[in-house]
């Protein structure tokens, strides 16, 4: 078993470049964490608020290895056979019916790879090359289907009793992310390497911006971060996440906006904020941040 | 290593959970190629801590533990005096250079001279920390500083309070570094109860703090929704329903045709909550409000009422997909309260008159409250109809039990009607009581 996605990069400063390259620009302890997952074989389990980069994290690192994304979304009452496998019943009884073997042959025959059908985490463990496996948002699954998870989270392996115990043929890099609406049971966090992802400071965020809209001037990413920083300290119902932030930019890029201090950028907000409380609340903090701007 | 192992130890002891697999985990890691120096701290957090909460008082303990001593530390703890050889004098005096200066280093001596000023910490000084850090800084003098800094409105001044946050911040940081190397685990586990936000009182949580303690407590909703009863009901299989069996025969003129079967089934339970969001509640109450809101997401048969000396139901009020704090509208606030002090008595009567049709002998009613009455009658016999009505009452209250029988609090009388009462006044406490209740 091999686990080349590790032997990929030589030092956190590299994992750390090679994202950037992938327009993803990672604060160190993440880049940290991320970099003991790889080397060590474990899961990074990813926790912190909407919107601040957690799947885009898995993203990148597939991209920067060149290597498949696999994604597992999780929601509540998802369970093995749509996590891990489902035997194909229509074909299993198209089988029996067109072939006309006896019983006793056909279920040596109908339960086997042929029939089986694979969802992501054995897609993960069966790749002919190392993969990147996402599991998104594994607070809002169950806990029963956390507990089925830890077999292959600390063993790269699973069990199907048909077919016994299949093994990872190359370590995939497992990334879990969780938005912490539910806690962790104690066996899965030690299982993992754990990395917190908080919204990034201004001056961070003013280079995300940047970098996902060449050719924008300094300044209005500048003053877009600071006051995102300012807006989310307030009372949100949603505070905007990194998309969001980018998503506005570059509105206000489109229209021709040079500074967030113009009058016109108030009717943007609903780019920013999807809740219409939010909105209103972000118009004042809009004014007071730009009453503070001219005192400056 | 050891110093590593000292490090797990300690977390160990004030309640964060490290396991062998994670310290052997970090060990590695701390090992590999492409790790420097400067990466130690977040491999031993991203490897040892593994909760939010806990990466904060992770980093505390290891800010302030005196692990392995520096030169220069050694050199303020030389008699307590802060003369030792970094040759720090009393502080406030040069206090507004530094602060001129932006001179880092100076002011983070100046805090050290300020704290070993303190002397020998006693026992009984380690209750309250935050009293040991006003100490510190009144022998600073940095309160004088600090007021005539925002008398002014320039850009020096404006400099010069970022400075005063910054030491202050060093201030606390050294007390809590002090107390620690004069008490050791002793003094550790001070520390975290008075920082650690899960262990803080509620009502004395600041906003960022609360912010992530009301996420603890979603979390813990989830843990309250999944709590099924277990209820006999009818079924296609099971064990056999001799009653049901011979009533179903009678169709077929006494001929057994069909089985009847029944079993235990998962039902979730019914919630009723009941929360005094008077003045002195209220920032306990606050977190229930959070809770009952998250759990209502999971139960959408959960019920919540807020009271003060009257009653209201505000179930139809809450969103159970706002992620935000519930506040509850002037319009509430004047419909529950005509004296603003809270009346159980009333307040039980009321509800028992209005409320007690719709509740279930299946329904568990927890009551949020400290059960100050304001001396006024406590209607025990208005609790009795309730909880006779009701599977269970579960009280849970941010008094100690010692504080059960002061003042005007009648928690005592209503004992004898609740299944069980709980002290709630932190976050831990909740978890706790959350965890009997499962």
């Amino acid at each position: 078993m091999t686990t080349s996605l590790s032997e990929r990069y030589e030092s956190v400063d590299h994992l750390q470049k090679e994202l950037a390259q992938k327009k993803y620009l990672s604060d160190r302890n993440t880049a940290v964490a991320l970099y003991l997952a790889l080397k060590l074989s474990r899961p990074l389990l990813v926790e912190g608020p909407a919107g601040v980069g957690k799947t885009d994290l898995a993203r990148a690192l597939a991209d920067s290895a060149g290597t498949e994304m696999i994604r597992l979304q999780c929601y509540e009452g998802l369970d093995e056979s749509r996590a891990l496998y489902e035997w194909n019943y229509h074909k299993q009884i198209l089988y029996i019916q067109t072939t006309g073997v006896d019983w006793k042959q056909a279920q040596g025959e109908i339960f086997s790879e042929e029939f089986l059908l694979p969802r992501p985490l054995l897609r993960a463990l069966t790749a002919p090359r190392p993969v990147v496996l996402l599991v998104d948002e594994l607070d809002k699954s169950d806990e029963a289907f956390e507990s089925y998870l830890l077999e292959f989270l600390s063993d790269y392996q699973v069990s199907i009793p048909e077919l016994g115990t299949i093994r990872a043929r190359f370590v995939p890099a497992v990334i879990l992310t969780s938005n912490n609406t539910r806690e962790f049971g104690d066996a899965l966090r030690r299982r993992c390497i754990h990395a917190y992802i908080d919204f990034p400071d201004a001056e961070r965020e003013a280079r995300i911006i940047s970098m996902h809209l060449p050719g924008i001037s300094r300044q209005l990413p500048r003053e877009a971060a600071s006051f995102l920083v300012k807006l989310r300290t307030s009372r949100l119902r949603k505070p905007p996440g990194i998309s969001e932030a980018v998503d506005w930019v570059r509105a206000l890029y489109g229209m021709g906006i040079e500074t967030v201090l113009a009058k016109e950028v108030d009717e943007t907000l609903p780019v920013l904020l999807k809740h219409r409380q939010d909105v209103i609340s972000a118009r004042g903090e809009l004014e007071r941040f730009r009453r503070e701007a001219h005192r400056l | 290593m050891k110093a590593l192992l000292e490090l797990a130890n300690l977390m160990r002891r004030v309640g964060l959970r490290v396991s062998a697999s994670e310290i052997a985990d970090c060990l590695r890691a701390l090992s590999l190629p492409g790790i420097t120096p400067q990466d130690y701290q977040a491999v031993i957090a991203c490897t040892m801590a593994k909760d939010r909460l806990d990466k904060t008082t992770f980093a505390m303990l290891l800010d302030t533990l005196p692990l392995e001593e520096s030169s220069d530390q050694k050199a303020c703890l030389s008699d307590g005096r802060g003369l030792g050889k970094s040759g720090v004098g009393p502080a406030s005096p040069g206090l507004l250079d530094a602060l001129g200066h932006a001179d880092g280093s100076r002011l983070v001596a100046l805090a050290r001279s300020a704290v070993f000023s303190l002397g020998v910490i006693r026992a009984e000084e380690l209750l309250d920390l935050q009293e040991l850090v006003r100490r510190a800084m009144v022998n600073l003098g940095w309160y004088p500083v600090l007021r005539q800094m925002e008398r002014r409105d320039d850009p020096e001044a404006r400099a010069k309070l970022a400075a005063l946050n910054v030491l202050q911040a060093t201030v606390v940081r050294e007390v809590y570094r002090e107390v620690i190397r004069q008490w050791g685990e002793a003094g550790a586990s001070a520390v975290v109860l008075q920082t650690d936000p899960r262990h803080v009182r509620f009502s004395l949580l600041e906003r960022e703090e609360a912010r992530l303690i009301d996420n603890q407590v979603r979390k813990l909703a989830s843990k309250i929704a999944s709590r099924y009863g277990r209820h006999d009901k009818p079924s296609p299989f099971g064990r056999v329903d001799l009653a049901k069996t011979v009533r179903d025969s009678v169709r077929t003129r006494g001929w057994v045709v069909k089985l009847g079967y029944r079993r235990k089934q998962k039902t979730l339970p019914r919630l009723a909550m009941l929360v005094d969001v008077s003045g002195s509640v209220r920032p306990y109450s606050k977190f229930f409000l959070t809770l009952l809101q998250a759990v209502k997401r999971r139960a959408a048969g959960a019920r919540c009422f807020v009271f003060i000396d009257d009653i209201a139901e505000i179930t139809g009020e809450m969103d159970p997909m706002c992620d935000g704090e519930i506040i509850l509208s002037e319009d509430i606030l004047s419909r529950i309260s005509i004296t603003n002090n809270s009346d159980y008595g009333r307040v039980f009567y009321i509800f028992a008159e209005r409320y007690l049709e719709s509740l279930s002998p299946r329904t568990v009613l927890v009551i949020v409250g400290d059960g100050r009455n304001n001396g006024r009658p406590p209607e025990t016999y208005q609790l009795k109809r309730i909880a006779d009505r009701v599977d269970r009452v579960i009280w849970f209250t941010p008094l100690t039990s010692d504080r059960w029988l002061t003042e005007d609090c009648v928690l005592p009388l209503y004992a004898a009607y609740c299944s069980s009462i709980h002290t709630c006044g932190s976050y831990e406490e909740l978890r706790a009581a959350v965890k009997q209740l499962q």
